[in-house]
């Protein structure tokens, strides 16, 4: 009997260790005193799922140049991109660093290298540059890198749907010119942002400030509402912590 | 004068002067002998470990019967400049030709000529032969003055209402910033990985392949704001420290992408961006800043000090292994950057080190130059070296023993060593400390006479109050030593 109760208090302490503690009231759980940072690597992969976005398409910036992505780095590819290799010399330089007749090209160092111009800010390493540890909290870059993110791929998505056959901007006619808060479409269309990006319904007050964003004094284009309320939520300290 | 000409014409022409020697250094009169003056800080991080013996304190062959053991050149090897009491290491042009071929075409007798007056080497015991331990204590002076590092200790004196007061691109832990929690927040220091790409970091949406008007986004801003004062997650964490701390952090990114200093450090081509009207002339001087990293850094420094952008930077080069991409005379493929940096030295200690040297000073005195060649805003007649330091931060020496009679050898971390400081603000041209001839360590010297004393050792504490007495930054404990600082 005794024995009983003893393994029953070890299998309730267990449980509660590994279920969390049900005594706790919902106010209790939220008494936290850290959010946790979400880096580049959950930043580009929520995006790009709540956008039906491929890793490539979700962010490319100056002239195509992947943000933020994770990845094998070939020998030539890190010669021209970390190195300061031209193009037409990196198989000969490849080569001779090589000491062989030709070049070996293949992973340089890793099959899951983190690569990209807003990879540190958005707080990876940069081992190609020496930069081992990331940053320990977001920089003071962090805030416009994650704000250029989001506006390439809001934007891309954008594009997408009005070139083609709408995957995430349904609701919305993107070829009109000018919108307002009233314009059909555009309310459902902040509220499945929110579920896309951030998981939940949208409160009826955050719907209304951001149709408000449509209510300015220039035009604004569908495209361009969409991009930038998609912009917003994107980049809400709730996008970015966790 | 004659009016015509410009005054940019007038310092670039005095910088010349300078450095052929016809004049000792422009502007004296209005050296930043005041308190109120402004100052710079540059500190360059040779990483892997920068020995002493292999530039301004080079040991001859011939100086004592222990010599051929040490670290020490032949003395055809080793030249003077004249009015400068320092020596250096002549270029080793055979051990460099290869296979494989090394890069290192900027003579360390090039840079004493231009910049040996403004040349203060101070000797010094490292307390750690780690890597990262070494290199942190470089930055912050084994924590002397409550933790913080150089960058954040000038940063906190001369950066209040600078957008990026210190910056720092620096590779390993010399990248660590300090740990004192009472440091001002605009001190903290940014860290930038490349310098290539600063700009998109500085603006959130200039040259987006699909534009955004500045006012549309901003009532975007606007929205977010508001959400985050009425959103269910904000109520929940309204007080968690680093949400608050996000929040502060987004209004001053604002400030930053508002200061325009974005579009005025651009330094490869990027859409929308436009190219500094000082990028030819950084070019000239700095040609590979599209593809070396490190030399991206040294203009962007500048870039940041000329605009008012931040008066306190950090860079130095990587550890990892770059070559020369070719289109110039120098052979494509040519190792200009070993991989480990100055750390090569465990495999081949002359040419690591040569070649490393040559890489950090043809970088300082491309930097330099481009300071002496910018008045500093305020200071008619001074120019932005008149209020500049560079210290060339390593984290440890190498040690001294070598096979006799060979020239490629390797050698391993060391405490003994010496720190090069180059300012107009110091009595430069000298070393202060010494040299033992018969075991190849240096030694240290009188404070308040700056006379070298045998059996004397300096701290990386000093070497940090030296900087910070040259950049009028006070702290309790500082030592001060006198006859360094003009």
């Amino acid at each position: 009997m005794r024995t009983s109760m003893i393994a029953k208090t070890i299998t309730c302490a267990a449980l509660m260790v590994a279920c969390g503690d049900n005594t706790k009231s919902p106010e209790e759980h939220l008494d936290r005193t850290e959010l946790r940072w979400r880096r580049h690597h959950a930043v580009m992969a929520d995006l790009g799922r709540a956008l039906e976005l491929s890793p490539e398409e979700v962010c490319r910036d100056a002239d195509g140049k992947s943000c933020a992505t994770i990845g094998p780095v070939r020998v030539t590819e890190y010669l021209q991109a970390h190195r300061g290799v031209l193009p037409e010399n990196a198989e000969a330089v490849c080569a001779q660093l090589q000491g062989t007749a030709q070049c070996d090209d293949g992973a340089y160092l890793s099959e899951r290298s983190p690569k990209g111009v807003h990879v540190f800010a958005l707080g990876g390493n940069e081992p190609f540059l020496g930069t081992y540890t990331p940053l320990a909290n977001p920089g003071l870059t962090t805030p416009l890198a994650l704000d250029r993110v989001a506006l390439l791929a809001c934007g891309e998505r954008a594009r997408q749907d009005q070139e083609g056959s709408p995957k995430v901007f349904t609701e919305i006619d993107l070829s009109l010119p000018d919108v307002s808060s009233e314009t059909a479409g555009l309310k459902e269309t902040v509220r499945d942002l929110y579920k896309r990006l951030l998981a939940r319904d949208a409160t009826d007050v955050e719907v209304a400030i951001l149709l408000a964003i449509a209510d300015g004094p220039e035009e604004l284009s569908a495209v361009e509402a969409v991009r930038l309320v998609c912009f917003a939520i994107a980049t809400t300290t709730e996008a970015v912590y966790q | 004068m004659n009016k015509n000409i410009k005054r940019r014409d007038f310092l670039r022409g005095m910088g010349t002067l300078t450095a052929a020697g016809l004049v000792s250094r422009g502007f004296k009169s209005a050296r930043a002998d005041s308190h109120t003056a402004p100052r710079h800080l540059f500190v360059i991080g040779a990483l892997g470990g920068a020995n002493i013996l292999d530039s301004f304190m080079p040991l001859a062959r011939d100086a004592s019967a222990e010599a051929p053991g040490i670290t020490s050149f032949a003395p055809s090897l080793i030249e003077t400049v004249k009015g400068v009491d320092l020596r250096c290491v002549a270029p080793l042009t055979s051990e460099i030709a290869g296979p494989p071929p090394y890069s290192a075409d900027f003579a360390q007798r090039t840079f004493l000529e231009r910049h040996g007056a403004d040349t203060a080497v101070m000797t010094l015991d490292h307390s750690s032969v780690n890597h990262g331990v070494g290199q942190r204590r470089a930055m912050n002076g084994g924590g002397t003055f409550q933790g913080r590092n150089l960058l954040e200790a000038v940063a906190a004196k001369y950066g209040d209402g600078m957008p990026l007061a210190a910056v720092n691109m620096m590779a390993g832990e010399f990248s660590q910033a300090g740990i004192d929690p009472a440091l001002p927040e605009f001190a903290r220091q940014v860290n930038v990985a490349d310098a290539r790409f600063f700009s998109l970091g500085a603006h959130g949406s200039l040259g987006l392949p699909l534009p955004v008007e500045d006012q549309t986004l901003a009532r975007a801003r606007a929205a977010r704001d508001t959400l985050e004062q009425v959103s269910p997650f904000s109520t929940s964490f309204a007080h968690v420290q680093n949400r608050q701390r996000y929040l502060q952090l987004r209004e001053r990114a604002l400030q930053l992408e508002a200061s325009g200093l974005a579009q005025k450090t651009s330094l490869v081509a990027l859409p929308g961006f436009p190219a500094p009207a000082e990028l030819p002339r950084i070019s000239e001087l700095l040609p590979n800043i599209a593809t070396d990293t490190f030399e991206a850094q040294a203009a962007l420094a500048y870039l940041l000090v000329k605009n008012g952008g931040s008066c306190a930077v950090g860079i130095s080069p990587s550890d990892a292994l770059s070559a020369e991409a070719g289109g110039t005379a120098k052979e494509p493929g040519a190792i200009r950057n070993p991989a480990l940096a100055f750390d090569s030295s465990h495999n081949t200690h002359r040419i690591g080190q040569h070649v490393m040297w040559s890489r950090i000073l043809r970088v300082s005195d491309a930097l330099i130059t481009l300071l002496k060649e910018t008045e500093e805003p305020g200071f008619p007649g001074s120019s932005l070296w008149d209020h500049s330091l560079i210290y060339v931060a390593t984290e440890f020496g190498r040690t001294r023993g070598r096979p006799v009679g060979f020239t490629r050898f390797g050698t391993g971390h060391f405490q003994n060593n010496g720190a090069v400081m180059i300012s107009p603000l110091l009595r430069g041209g000298r070393v202060y400390g010494g040299l033992d001839t018969s075991t190849g360590l240096t030694y240290g010297f009188d404070r308040q006479s700056g006379a070298p004393v045998v059996g004397s050792t300096m701290a990386e504490k000093d070497v940090f109050s030296v900087v910070c007495q040259a950049m009028n930054v006070a702290f309790d404990g500082r030592t001060d030593v006198p006859t360094i600082v003009r």
